[in-house]
C-alpha cells in the first residue's frame, strides 16, 4: 500500500516522457494530472505508512508529514484546476515541451512533498525548479526570456547554496532523513554554517526580501496556470526544505532566526507597498505572494529560533501555507475568469478578500492562529499587515478591471474545478483551525480586527487612487542589481580585451613563423657553404682528437 | 580455476585487437560482414567482460604474466578499478560501434576507420587490465597510435592540424611518463600494481626522487587525462568525427589518462606516500585549477563540440580531485565519476553528432528550436548537460555528492567552493545551450518533426538513460557506486 | 657436426653467387633457397650458441699462430640471424621488384650472395686482418649493388661511397699494422694481453681503427656519404644497406671495444664516441625531418638510430650492452621493412617526392600499414624491439648516472616521431580534387606483404626479447 507514495511522483515522470514522445494531448493530460491528484487524495486519507527504498538514489524515504499532509491535499485540487484551465497549451507546436515541462513540476512537486530524506529531496526540488523553467518561459517573448534567466540565476545561485550546506550535513551522515537532523546539527563542526547556507538557499524559494526579484517577473511572463502553480505550490518547497531540514531551537542559529524574522515583517510590508505601485494584475499579485510568504516566514523564523514550540507551530504554518496554495492558485486562475460573467467577478472578489482577512472567510482563520501563535507586539504587526494586504488586493482587482482583455472564459471542466478551488479555499482552514481559534473569527472581536484593516484599506484605495501616479519597475530592486552587474562584466571583458589572448596567440604564431623562417636560411647557408674540403679536415681533427683521448686514457 | 578463465584479461583484450586485424584484412569491401565482425567482436567482448565481473565480484583472481624482457613481465590482471574501467569501455564501445556504423554510413574510408577503431578499444582493454607501469606504458603509447588516425580521419587541413596537436602532446607526454617509469623502476624494480602501494619504505629514503618521479609520472598522465595546462590537444581534436569523439571523451584516451592516475596513486604510490610527499595537495590544486579554467573556457566557445571539449577538460579533473584529496568519501565520489562522466559526456556527443549529421549544425546558435524537431535527442542532450552540472538524480549528482563530503571530511572547505563555481559554471554554458533548443523558435521555417535515424538516436537514448539510471539507481547493490564503494573499501583498508 | 656450420654458412652463398655469374642470367628461385638454408643453418647454429658455449670452426687446420677461425657467440649468431632473417625477405621481394629488366636482376643475384656471404663471414671473424678482408669485400659487393638503380641517377652516390669506404679502409688497414707491429698477433683473443700499454702507438693503432669504422659505419659527421647511397639505391638494396652493411661496421665496433681494444680505450674516448652518437640522432632525425623525398627521410633516419648504439661506448653496462645490440636487431628489422615500404610506394608512384603521398592510403594500405607499423619501433614507442632497446638504454643511463644521454634518447624518439607521421600525414591528406592518375602499377602482393612481415616482426621483436638477450648474454669482460 505505502507504493502508494512512490506512485506520486513516478506516475507524473511517465506521463512526460509520453509528452515528448507527441502522445499526450489536452484529454489525457487532464485525466492524468487527476488521476495523480486521486492517488495523492488516497495517500492523504489512508496516510500510509512511511516508505524506504535503499536502492533509489542515495537511499529514498518517503512519507507525509503534518505539514506536507495539508499541502498534498491543497495540491491534489491546484494541480487539476490549473491544468485543465491550461487545456489548449498541451497542443500546437510547443504542446510536446510544455507537457513534458509541467508533468515534470508536478513530479517534483509531489516528490518534494513526500520524500523525507535530503538526497532525494533535493532531487524533487531541483526537479520542480528546473522543469518549472519551462513554465516561465513558454511564452518564448523577450519578456519571458528576461524572466526565466533571472529566475534561473536566482535559482541555480539557491541550489548551490543548498548543495553547500546538504556536503556539509551528509558528511556528518550520509543521507540523513529528517528524523536525523537534531543529531546532525548537534553533532557539527560548524552548524551555524551549513544552517545558514541551508536557510538561505530555500530562501530563495519563498522570496524572503532580498532574494524575491524572481517572482515578480516571473508570474506575468508566465501563462496564467502556470502561475498559479508556481505561485501557489513551488514556493512552498522552501518552506518545507526550512521546516525539515533545519533543526528547531538550536544555540547557533538563533541570530538567523532572528534576521528571518526581521525579513518576513519587513517582506510582508514592503513587498505589499512595492505591488501596489504596479500596473499588471499578475505582477501585482506576485507582490502579494511575496508579502503572504514574509508573514508565513514569521512563525518559521520563532521555530528555529526556539520562542515557540513545534506542536502549536506547525498546525499554524500547515493551516496558513494550505490556505494560500488554494486561495492565490484560485486567484491566479481567476485572471481568466475575470473578462466572464459577472458571478465570476464575484467569485474573484471573494477569493481576493479572503486573502485580506475578510471576516467568516477562511483567510481569517488563518490569520487568527497564526496570531494566537505569536508573542506581543507581534499580533499587532499581523494585523496592521492586513492593511497592507488588503490595499495590495484592491490594486490587484482594479488593475483586473481596467485591463481585462475580452477572451471568451475557460471551458465547463475548467471553471467548475476553479469553483471547486475556491470553495475549498474558503473553507477548508474551518476543517483545520483549532476551537479556539474558530471561536475567535467568529467572536464579536475577532470580526471587529478583521474588519477595519479592510475597511480602512478600501477608504484609502477611494481616496488616494486617482492620485497615484508612482509607478515602479517589476522586480523592484532588480534593476539597479542589473546595471551595475552589467557595467562589472563589461569592464572584465574589457579587461579581457587589453590582456588580449588573442592578440598574443596571434603574435606567438607570428613569431613561430619568423623563427621558421630564419631557421631554413640559416639551414640553407649551412648547407650550402658546407663544402667536402670543410668535412675532409674535420675527419682529419677528429682522428687526432681521437688519439690524443686515447693517449690521455691509455 | 582453469588457465584458460584465468587468462580471461588476455581473451578480452584479443576479442578486439582480432576484430581489428580481420577488418584490416577485410579491406574496403565487403561492408556487411565488416558491421557484422565489428558487432560481434563488441558483444563477445562484453561477454567477456560481463563473466569476468561476476568473477571479480566472487574473489576469483584473473591474471596473465609473459616474460618480456629479463625482468620485466607483461602483466594482464583485473581488479576491481580495472573492471570499473573495462565496464564501461566494453558497453560503450558497443553502443558507439553501432553509433559510428550508422555515423559513416557510405562514408570512405571505413575499413581503416573501424580498424583502428578496435585497436583503441584493444589498448583502452590493456590499460584497464595492466598489472604494471610497464604494461600500462605500452598500451599507453598503443593507444595514442591507434587514436591518430582516427582523429585525422577526415582527412582536411584542419584534422591534420588536429593530429598533429594531439601527436605532439601525447607523444611528449608519453616520452615523460616513460622517464618516470625507467626512473622508478632503476629505484625500486620491477612493480606490479598492488593496492596501497609498495613504496612506502623507500618514501623516507628517497623522498626527493620519489616526488620527482611522481611529478614525472603525474605529467605524463595528464597530458591524456588533460589536465591544464596540457590539455591543448583536446580542444582542436572535436574536428574528429562524433563517434571519434565520444571515444576520445568518454570510452578511451581523456579517460586512459585519468585511470592512469589513480592507479599511480592507488597503486603504485599508495595514499599515505602520497600524502606524506606532500603531492596529494599539489594534484588537487592543479586539478582544481584544471576544473575552473576549463569552465571559464568553455563559456566563450561558439561551436558546440568545441565547448563540450573544454566541458571535458573541466569534469575529467574531477577524478583528479577525487583521488588526490585522499579519503574514502572523495575516492568514491572520483572513482564513480570515471563511469558517471563517460556516460553523461557520451551522450553528449552523440547528440551532437545527431544534431551535425541530422542537420548539419555545429555552431551552438544553429540550434535555436531544435528541440521542436528533435524532441528525443535534445531530451537526452538535456539529461547529460544538467548531469553535467550536477543535478539529481543525473549520475553527475552522485559524483558531485560524494566529492563534496569528501571534501568536508578532508577538512578541505575550499574544494566546496570549487565544486559550486564548477555547478555555476557548468549551469552558464551548458543552460543556454539547453535554452536555445527548447525555448527559442526555430530560425528556419521548417520545424517539422525530423529525428536523427535509428542508428543514431538509439545509442543515444542508451547512453543517456545509462547516465539517469546510474544516478537514479545509485543506491542498489549493482549500481557503479556500489561497485566504486567496495573498492574503495579494500583500498583503504588493506 | 655443429663445427661446419659456420663453414657453410660463408661457403653456400659465395658459391650461389658464383654460380650466377657463371650461369650469366638470373635464376631468382636458386636464390631463394640459399636464404632458405641460410637460415637453417643459422637456426641450427642458434641451437648450439644457446648451450652457453661459443662455436668454433678451425680452417684449413693450421697451427695457432696462421689458423683461420670463425668463432660464433652470442653477439655473432644474433647478427647472423638478423642477417638470415632479412635475407629471407628481401629475397623473396627481389623476385618482382628486379623481375623485368634481365640484366640488372642477373647482377642482383650475383651480387647479393656474396655480400650475404661476405655478412657471414665478417660476423664469424676472429682476426682483425680477416675481418679487414670481410669488411672490404662486402663494400665491394656493396657499391655495386647502388649502381642497379640506374648508373646515371646513382653513380656519383656510388663514387662518394666508394671514396669514403676505401679511405676508411686505409685508416683501418693502417691501425691494424700499427697494432701488429706492437703485438705481434690480430687474433681477437689474443690481442689484449699481447698489447703493451702505456706507449703511444698502441692508443694510435686503436684510434685509427675506430676512425676507420666509424667512417664505414657513416657515424656523424662520416656520415655524407650514406643518405645519397642508401637513397639512390633501389629499394632492396637500400633494405639491405642501411639494415646489415653499416650495421656491420658498428657491430665490429662493438666487438673490437669490449674484446680486443679492451686495454687501449679510455673513459673520455667513450664519451667522445657517445656524444657523436647522441649528435648523430638529434642531427639526423633533424635532417630527415627537413626531407623532401621519402627514401631521403628513411636514410637520414638511418644516419640517426645508428647514433643510438654509440651510446653503448660511454655507458658500458650490460643494460647499455643489451640495448645497443638489441637497438642493431631492432632497426635493422624496422629499417629493412621501411625501405620495402618506401620501395613500394616508389613503384607505384614512379617518384619519391613527399607532395605525391597525398591521399594514397587506399591503392597502398598495407604498405602505409607496413611503413607505421615499422615506424612505431623506430620511434621507439611500446611494444616494439625499438622500445625494448630504448628501455635498456635509458635504464643504462639512470644507472650510471649519465643522464645527459637520456635526454638525447627521449628527444630522439620525439623527432623520429615527427619524421615518420609526416609521411604518414600526407598519406591520410584528403585532396579536395580528384586523385591524380598514377603511371606506376600497384605493388603485388609479395611486395607488400615481406614489407608487413619484417615491420609485424619489428614490433614482435618487442614481445620475444627475452630469449634473444638471454643468447647475448652480459657484457663481455664484466663492464668497465
Amino acid at each position: 500500500m505505502n507504493l502508494l507514495l512512490m506512485l506520486l511522483p513516478s506516475l507524473p515522470l511517465v506521463l512526460g516522457t509520453a509528452a515528448l514522445a507527441g502522445r499526450l494531448g489536452r484529454n489525457s493530460a487532464g485525466g492524468g494530472v487527476i488521476g495523480t491528484c486521486v492517488v495523492a487524495l488516497l495517500v492523504v486519507l489512508l496516510e500510509p505508512s512511511d516508505l524506504h527504498l535503499s536502492w533509489l538514489l542515495l537511499g529514498t524515504t518517503l512519507a507525509l508529514d503534518e505539514v506536507s499532509r495539508v499541502l498534498l491535499f491543497c495540491a491534489a485540487l491546484l494541480w487539476p484546476a490549473a491544468t485543465l484551465a491550461a487545456g489548449g497549451l498541451f497542443e500546437g507546436r510547443d504542446g510536446r515541451r510544455f507537457g513534458m515541462c509541467w508533468l515534470f513540476t508536478l513530479s517534483g512537486n509531489l516528490g518534494m512533498l513526500l520524500s523525507q530524506d535530503l538526497a532525494s529531496f533535493y532531487l524533487c526540488f531541483a526537479v520542480m525548479t528546473f522543469s518549472a523553467y519551462g513554465l516561465v518561459v513558454h511564452k518564448a517573448n523577450h519578456e519571458a526570456w528576461y524572466a526565466g534567466r533571472i529566475y534561473l540565476i536566482l535559482a541555480i545561485g539557491g541550489e548551490s547554496l543548498l548543495l553547500a550546506g546538504i556536503f556539509l550535513l551528509a558528511a556528518e551522515a550520509g543521507n540523513p532523513t529528517v528524523a536525523d537532523i537534531p543529531q546532525v546539527f548537534a553533532a557539527l563542526d560548524r552548524p551555524a554554517l551549513a544552517g545558514g547556507l541551508l536557510l538561505t538557499g530555500f530562501a530563495v524559494k519563498m522570496g524572503v526580501i532580498p532574494l524575491h526579484v524572481w517572482l515578480p517577473l516571473a508570474h506575468p511572463a508566465a501563462p496564467v496556470p502556470a502561475s498559479a502553480v508556481l505561485s501557489g505550490l513551488l514556493v512552498k518547497g522552501g518552506l518545507i526544505g526550512w521546516l525539515r531540514f533545519l533543526p528547531s531551537d538550536t544555540e547557533p542559529l538563533q541570530l538567523a532566526a532572528d534576521i528571518l524574522l526581521l525579513l518576513g515583517f519587513a517582506g510582508a510590508f514592503l513587498a505589499a507597498l512595492a505591488g501596489c505601485l504596479q500596473q499588471r494584475p499578475k505582477t501585482v499579485l506576485a507582490y502579494s505572494t511575496i508579502s503572504q510568504m514574509g508573514l508565513l516566514t514569521v512563525p518559521v523564523a520563532l521555530l528555529l529560533g526556539g520562542r515557540l514550540d513545534p506542536v502549536t507551530a506547525m498546525p499554524v504554518i500547515a493551516l496558513f501555507a494550505g490556505h494560500h496554495v488554494l486561495a492565490k492558485g484560485a486567484l491566479f486562475l481567476a485572471v481568466d475568469h475575470w473578462p466572464g460573467a459577472r458571478w465570476r467577478r464575484l467569485v474573484t472578489v471573494l477569493l481576493a478578500l479572503t486573502i485580506a482577512g475578510l471576516p467568516i472567510s477562511g483567510g481569517l482563520l488563518a490569520k487568527a492562529a497564526l496570531k494566537s501563535t505569536l508573542i506581543e507586539p507581534l499580533p499587532l504587526l499581523v494585523t496592521l499587515s492586513s492593511i497592507t494586504t488588503s490595499l495590495l488586493l484592491l490594486r490587484a482587482l482594479q488593475r483586473l478591471r481596467e485591463t481585462a482583455s475580452d477572451q471568451p472564459p475557460p471551458d465547463t471542466l475548467a471553471t467548475w474545478s476553479w469553483v471547486i478551488l475556491a470553495i475549498a479555499a474558503v473553507s477548508l482552514p474551518w476543517a483545520l483551525a483549532d476551537g479556539d481559534v474558530r471561536s475567535y473569527a467568529m467572536a464579536a472581536s475577532g470580526l471587529i480586527d478583521a474588519s477595519w484593516p479592510i475597511a480602512l484599506a478600501g477608504l484609502i484605495v477611494l481616496l488616494g487612487a486617482r492620485h497615484l501616479r508612482f509607478t515602479i519597475a517589476e522586480g523592484d530592486i532588480l534593476a539597479p542589481i542589473e546595471r551595475l552587474v552589467r557595467r562589472m562584466l563589461e569592464s572584465v571583458n574589457r579587461l579581457r580585451d587589453q590582456l588580449g589572448l588573442e592578440r598574443a596567440q596571434a603574435a606567438l604564431e607570428q613569431g613561430h613563423r619568423r623563427a621558421a623562417d630564419g631557421k631554413d636560411r640559416l639551414l640553407g647557408l649551412l648547407e650550402r657553404d658546407l663544402p667536402e674540403q670543410l668535412v675532409t679536415l674535420l675527419l682529419i681533427g677528429l682522428l687526432l682528437l681521437l688519439g690524443i683521448l686515447l693517449i690521455a686514457g691509455g | 580455476m582453469s588457465l584458460a578463465y584465468q587468462a580471461m584479461p588476455l581473451w578480452v583484450l584479443l576479442s578486439s585487437l582480432l576484430a581489428a586485424a580481420v577488418i584490416f584484412a577485410l579491406g574496403e569491401g565487403r561492408p556487411r560482414l565488416r558491421i557484422g565482425i565489428n558487432l560481434a567482436a563488441a558483444l563477445i567482448k562484453l561477454v567477456l567482460v560481463g563473466i569476468m565481473l561476476l568473477g571479480v565480484r566472487a574473489g576469483h583472481e584473473f591474471i596473465v604474466r609473459l616474460p618480456l624482457m629479463p625482468g620485466i613481465d607483461l602483466v594482464l590482471q583485473a581488479d576491481a578499478l580495472s573492471m570499473l574501467f573495462i565496464s564501461l569501455s566494453a558497453l560503450l564501445w558497443l553502443a558507439t560501434t553501432i553509433y559510428a556504423i550508422a555515423y559513416l554510413e557510405d562514408s570512405p574510408n571505413r575499413a581503416r576507420f573501424f580498424g583502428f577503431f578496435s585497436l583503441c578499444v584493444a589498448a583502452t582493454m590493456g590499460i584497464a587490465t595492466a598489472g604494471n607501469l610497464f604494461t600500462f606504458f605500452i598500451f599507453y603509447e598503443m593507444l595514442t597510435l591507434a587514436t591518430w588516425p582516427l582523429v585525422i580521419h577526415r582527412g582536411t587541413q584542419q584534422a591534420m592540424r588536429a593530429g598533429r596537436g594531439y601527436l605532439c602532446y601525447t607523444l611528449g607526454g608519453g616520452a615523460v611518463l616513460l622517464l618516470g617509469i625507467v626512473l622508478l623502476h632503476g629505484l625500486a624494480g620491477p612493480q606490479d600494481f598492488v593496492a596501497g602501494g609498495t613504496l612506502v619504505e623507500r618514501g623516507e629514503s628517497h623522498p626527493l626522487v620519489l616526488t620527482l618521479i611522481f611529478a614525472l609520472l603525474i605529467t605524463g598522465m595528464g597530458v591524456k587525462a588533460a589536465l591544464a595546462p596540457l590539455h591543448g590537444w583536446l580542444p582542436t581534436a572535436m574536428v574528429a568525427p562524433a563517434p571519434v569523439s565520444a571515444l576520445l571523451h568518454a570510452v578511451a584516451v581523456v579517460k586512459a589518462g585519468a585511470f592512469g592516475i589513480v592507479r599511480v596513486v592507488y597503486d603504485v604510490y599508495g595514499i599515505e606516500l602520497t600524502q606524506a610527499l606532500g603531492m596529494a595537495e599539489v594534484l588537487a590544486i592543479a586539478a582544481s585549477v584544471t576544473i575552473i579554467y576549463g569552465s571559464l573556457r568553455a563559456i566563450w566557445q561558439t561551436d558546440l563540440k568545441r565547448r563540450l571539449a573544454y566541458s571535458t577538460v573541466s569534469q575529467v579533473s574531477y577524478i583528479a580531485l577525487g583521488v588526490a584529496l585522499a579519503n574514502p568519501l572523495a575516492s568514491i565520489g572520483g572513482l564513480v565519476h570515471l563511469v558517471h562522466q563517460g556516460l553523461m559526456k557520451i551522450t553528449l556527443f552523440f547528440c551532437a553528432g545527431c544534431y551535425a549529421e541530422t542537420h548539419g549544425i555545429h555552431s551552438i546558435d544553429e540550434l535555436d528550436g531544435i528541440g521542436r524537431r528533435m524532441p528525443w535527442t535534445t531530451a537526452m542532450f538535456t539529461l547529460g548537460a544538467l548531469g553535467m552540472i550536477g543535478l539529481p538524480p543525473l549520475a553527475g549528482f552522485i559524483s558531485k555528492w560524494y566529492l563534496g563530503l569528501g571534501a568536508v571530511a578532508a577538512g578541505q572547505l575550499w574544494v566546496i567552493g570549487v565544486l559550486l563555481a564548477s555547478t555555476v559554471l557548468n549551469a552558464i554554458y551548458f543552460l543556454p545551450i539547453l535554452h536555445r533548443a527548447w525555448f527559442r523558435p526555430p530560425k528556419q521555417a521548417d520545424d517539422s518533426l525530423a529525428e536523427a535515424p535509428v542508428g543514431l538516436l538509439g545509442p543515444t537514448l542508451f547512453a543517456g538513460f545509462a547516465a539517469l539510471a546510474v544516478g537514479l539507481f545509485a543506491g542498489s547493490g549493482w549500481s557503479p557506486l556500489a561497485w566504486v564503494e567496495l573498492l574503495v573499501q579494500r583500498e583503504y583498508s588493506p | 657436426m655443429t663445427e661446419a656450420l659456420p663453414v657453410l654458412l660463408v661457403f653456400v652463398p659465395f658459391l650461389a653467387g658464383l654460380g650466377q655469374f657463371v650461369l650469366g642470367r638470373a635464376v631468382p628461385w636458386s636464390q631463394q633457397f640459399v636464404s632458405g638454408f641460410n637460415l637453417l643453418l643459422v637456426l641450427l647454429l642458434l641451437r648450439a650458441v644457446a648451450g652457453g658455449e661459443p662455436v668454433i670452426a678451425d680452417l684449413g687446420g693450421w697451427g695457432e699462430p696462421l689458423a683461420i677461425h670463425l668463432q660464433a657467440d652470442g653477439l655473432a649468431t644474433l647478427m647472423l640471424l638478423l642477417t638470415a632473417v632479412l635475407a629471407v625477405a628481401i629475397s623473396l621481394y627481389a623476385i618482382p621488384a628486379f623481375g623485368g629488366h634481365a640484366r640488372s636482376a642477373w647482377q642482383f643475384w650475383t651480387l647479393w650472395p656474396l655480400l650475404l656471404g661476405s655478412l657471414n663471414a665478417l660476423f664469424l671473424s676472429r682476426d682483425l686482418f680477416n675481418i679487414y678482408v670481410t669488411l672490404e669485400l662486402v663494400t665491394l659487393a656493396a657499391i655495386p649493388l647502388v649502381l642497379l638503380a640506374g648508373p646515371r641517377k646513382t653513380v656519383d652516390a656510388a663514387l662518394r661511397y666508394l671514396l669514403f669506404a676505401l679511405l676508411g679502409s686505409l685508416i683501418y688497414l693502417a691501425g691494424v699494422a700499427l697494432l701488429y707491429a706492437q703485438a705481434g698477433t690480430l687474433d681477437l683473443a689474443l690481442l689484449p694481453a699481447a698489447t703493451p700499454t702505456g706507449s703511444l702507438a698502441g692508443p694510435l693503432a686503436a684510434a685509427l681503427i675506430i676512425t676507420g669504422i666509424l667512417i664505414k659505419g657513416a657515424i656523424l659527421p662520416f656520415h655524407i656519404w650514406l643518405p645519397a647511397a642508401h637513397g639512390g639505391a633501389p629499394a632492396a638494396v637500400s633494405a639491405i644497406l642501411s639494415a646489415l652493411v653499416v650495421k656491420a661496421a658498428i657491430y665490429l665496433l662493438l666487438r673490437l671495444w669490449t674484446g680486443a681494444l679492451e686495454p687501449l680505450v679510455s673513459i673520455a674516448a667513450g664519451q667522445l664516441l657517445g656524444l657523436l652518437g647522441a649528435s648523430a640522432v638529434l642531427f639526423g632525425s633533424w635532417q630527415a625531418f627537413r626531407q623532401s623525398r621519402l627514401k631521403l627521410v628513411v636514410a637520414y633516419s638511418t644516419v640517426a638510430q645508428l647514433g643510438y648504439m654509440l651510446l653503448f661506448f660511454p655507458m658500458a653496462v650490460t643494460a647499455a650492452w643489451q640495448g645497443a645490440v638489441y637497438h642493431g636487431l631492432a632497426h635493422g628489422v624496422a629499417k629493412a621493412a621501411l625501405f620495402l615500404a618506401a620501395g613500394n610506394l616508389l613503384y607505384y608512384l614512379g617518384q619519391d617526392r613527399l607532395e605525391a603521398l597525398r591521399g594514397i592510403d587506399r591503392p597502398l594500405a598495407v604498405s602505409l600499414l607496413a611503413f607505421g607499423l615499422a615506424g612505431v619501433s623506430i620511434m621507439g614507442l611500446p611494444p616494439s624491439g625499438g622500445f625494448t632497446a630504448k628501455w635498456l638504454l635509458l635504464t643504462a643511463s639512470l644507472q650510471t648516472g649519465q643522464w645527459w644521454w637520456t635526454a638525447a634518447l627521449v628527444a630522439g624518439g620525439l623527432l623520429a616521431a615527427g619524421y615518420i607521421f609526416r609521411v604518414l600525414r600526407l598519406a591520410f591528406l584528403q585532396s579536395a580534387e580528384p586523385a591524380e592518375r598514377r603511371d606506376g602499377p600497384v605493388p603485388g602482393r609479395l611486395m607488400a606483404w615481406t614489407a608487413t612481415a619484417l615491420a609485424l616482426l619489428a614490433i614482435g621483436l618487442g614481445l620475444i626479447s627475452a630469449p634473444l638477450l638471454d643468447l647475448l648474454g652480459d657484457i663481455p669482460g664484466g663492464g668497465s
